[in-house]
């Protein structure tokens, strides 16, 4: 009689995660930096209440970008899941956050490729939305952030210097 | 083009036509329902509409276990609860929501309370957090515009905390939607005019936004051209049974058209516009829909050329210019909101309307925030929505 093969346990995409990992700590501490000092994203955060926290979690088992408003600003919390967060943003697999933080895909399409779930107000998503635009024009240059923003931003003298400090002060200094 | 990924799904079944609403008590039959509970409003009632479709029930085993006929316009969190009480009390297994978009919204938020056990359904709000298996579900609308029969989400009013609360669920899909000719006879010309521009904006946003798809654009564009062709002789005093007919089929394809590839900014501003200036949905759907065409231009005149075959006819279509197209398309639109203003007394201006200019911020903000601004393909600022808002009005 022929045998199959049972109870067979998938492996791990464990470079991938490392990966999302690495850009969600970018994404994360990028937000904090701007929340700082960008105009718009302070206006963006204004309405949240002190203590507001968002979890951006990558199904089935993250990571996750947790960050909390504290002293008017957001804080990159960390990569492990916050149950309890005001807003949680459900990225449906590993692979659609992938090539999110690759470059590969925007916020709006990831939506149009049914990718994301939101718990909670969904007004508060698409301030989060309108700020992860703005820190991905941050993080990636006019040639990639073509390929995941609706419109991509001038690349001004202005904007490549406030690129380089929420690199080297956000990502790296984390300020 | 056919995009890298999409999805869709449309699960229900459609059951339209002469003799629809007979058909109710052998599927009800089928999904092993024997006690449905009726959810309607005055409104139904008084035209007559609960009697011809309790009069499709005679000689079958189907015991109507109750009939709501309180459903207020706005779908309000306490009707929910009140309406789930009444399902339990009268041992019901099974729901019919009977009217326009606010029974069926109500009706799925009693399936919601109904099936996950919950006096409180606003702890389910959001995309995807139904778990249990709805209850059997049957709709008849009485309108032709929304297309709720066939979508996957509800909006039900907090008015304790003046919020509305979105749910999005495959769940919420009901399992037949009746088409029947016989309902929608009885509906005013303005809000014919009304819900069947809705239903054309459901159908142009569903063609042009972001999650479109190929499945999704078959359904929109017949619905579009049953729409153009049909609107005016529907909207006209005493109209054919069979121009509503046509009607009502093109609401529930726009539905299912949007379902499963949302709407955008025509909807996140004209949402706003009900939420500060309580413009009826279709109205402000029908005033906004060419002018954030026309702000849209430049990203989708490709799609809006393609419209002009639906929205006219062959010949207009290859008379035209393809550089031509677009612009057509959105004038066709235009005249076809001037006819309906002569016909049914539909305003074409925000400020016909009631809309005031100081409003214009507050809604400008609230758009902002709305979700259906995600799916619109270019990006809008508040300074965007101001502008699209003046000449609208």
């Amino acid at each position: 009689m022929k045998t199959y093969k049972t109870n067979i346990k998938p492996g791990s995409a464990t470079a991938q995660k490392w990966v999302v990992k690495a850009g969600f700590f970018a994404l994360g501490r990028t937000i904090a930096h701007l929340s700082a000092t960008d105009d718009e994203v302070m206006r963006e955060i204004a309405a949240w209440p002190e203590g507001y926290s968002f979890s951006m979690n990558v199904l089935p088992a993250g990571p996750c970008l947790v960050m909390e408003k504290l002293n008017n600003k957001m804080h990159f919390i960390g990569l492990d899941a916050k149950p309890d967060a005001d807003m949680i943003v459900e990225v449906k697999n590993l692979s659609i956050a992938f090539k999110m933080i690759m470059a590969q895909l925007g916020a709006h399409d990831v939506y149009a490729r049914h990718g994301i779930g939101v718990t909670g107000n969904i007004a508060d998503s698409m301030k989060l939305i309108r700020i992860i635009y703005k820190a991905e024009a941050m993080l990636f240059p006019k040639i990639l952030n073509k390929n995941i923003l609706k419109e991509s931003p001038d690349e001004t003298l202005q904007l490549q210097v406030k690129r380089l400090k929420a690199i080297t002060l956000g990502v790296i200094l984390g300020k | 083009m056919i995009p890298a990924y999409y999805e869709f799904y449309n699960p229900v079944k459609i059951n339209a036509g002469d003799g629809a609403l007979e058909t109710i008590p052998y599927e009800l039959g089928q999904m092993n329902a024997a006690k449905p509970l009726i959810i309607t409003d005055k409104g139904v009632v008084k035209n007559g509409l609960l009697e011809i479709v309790l009069n499709a029930f005679r000689d079958s085993e189907i015991v109507i276990g109750a009939v709501y006929d309180d459903t207020p316009p706005d779908s309000s969190l306490v009707v929910v609860n009140e309406i789930t009480a009444l399902y339990h009390k009268s041992g019901c297994d099974s729901i019919i929501a009977l009217g326009g978009g606010s029974s069926i919204d109500t009706a799925k938020g009693v399936n919601i309370a109904v099936s996950e056990k919950t006096n409180d359904i606003a702890t389910f709000m959001g995309a995807d957090r139904l778990k249990s298996t709805p209850r059997p579900f049957v709709v008849i609308p009485t309108t032709a515009g929304t297309g709720s029969e066939v979508t996957l989400v509800a909006v039900i009013n907090d008015t304790e905390n003046h919020v509305k609360l979105p749910f999005t669920s495959y769940r919420l899909l009901p399992n037949l939607a009746v088409l029947d000719p016989r309902m929608t006879m009885t509906l005013p010309p303005k809000i014919t005019a009304m819900t069947g521009m809705d239903a054309l904006t459901h159908a142009v946003e569903a063609f042009t936004c972001m999650q479109k798809n190929p499945i999704s654009d078959a359904y929109a564009t017949v619905a579009i051209s049953l729409i153009s062709k049909n609107i005016m002789s529907a909207t006209k005093p005493n109209a054919k049974k069979e121009t509503r007919f046509a009607m009502a089929n093109a609401a529930t394809m726009a539905g299912v058209a949007f379902s499963n590839s949302m709407v955008g900014a025509v909807h996140a501003i004209g949402h706003a516009c009900g939420a500060i200036a309580r413009v009826p949905h279709g109205m402000a759907m029908s005033i906004l829909l060419p002018h954030v065409m026309e702000f849209n231009m430049d990203k989708l005149e490709d799609l809006y050329a393609k419209l002009l075959l639906h929205l006219t006819d062959e010949e207009t279509y290859a008379k035209t210019f393809q550089s031509q197209r677009a612009k057509k398309a959105i004038q066709r639109i235009v005249e076809m909101r001037k006819e309906l203003y002569d016909i049914a007394g539909l305003p074409f201006t925000l400020r016909g309307a009631g809309v005031t200019e100081e409003q214009f911020a507050k809604i400008a903000e609230l758009a902002m925030n709305d979700g259906a601004m995600l799916p619109n393909p270019k990006i809008l600022t508040t300074a965007d929505v101001i502008g699209i808002l003046k000449k609208a009005y």
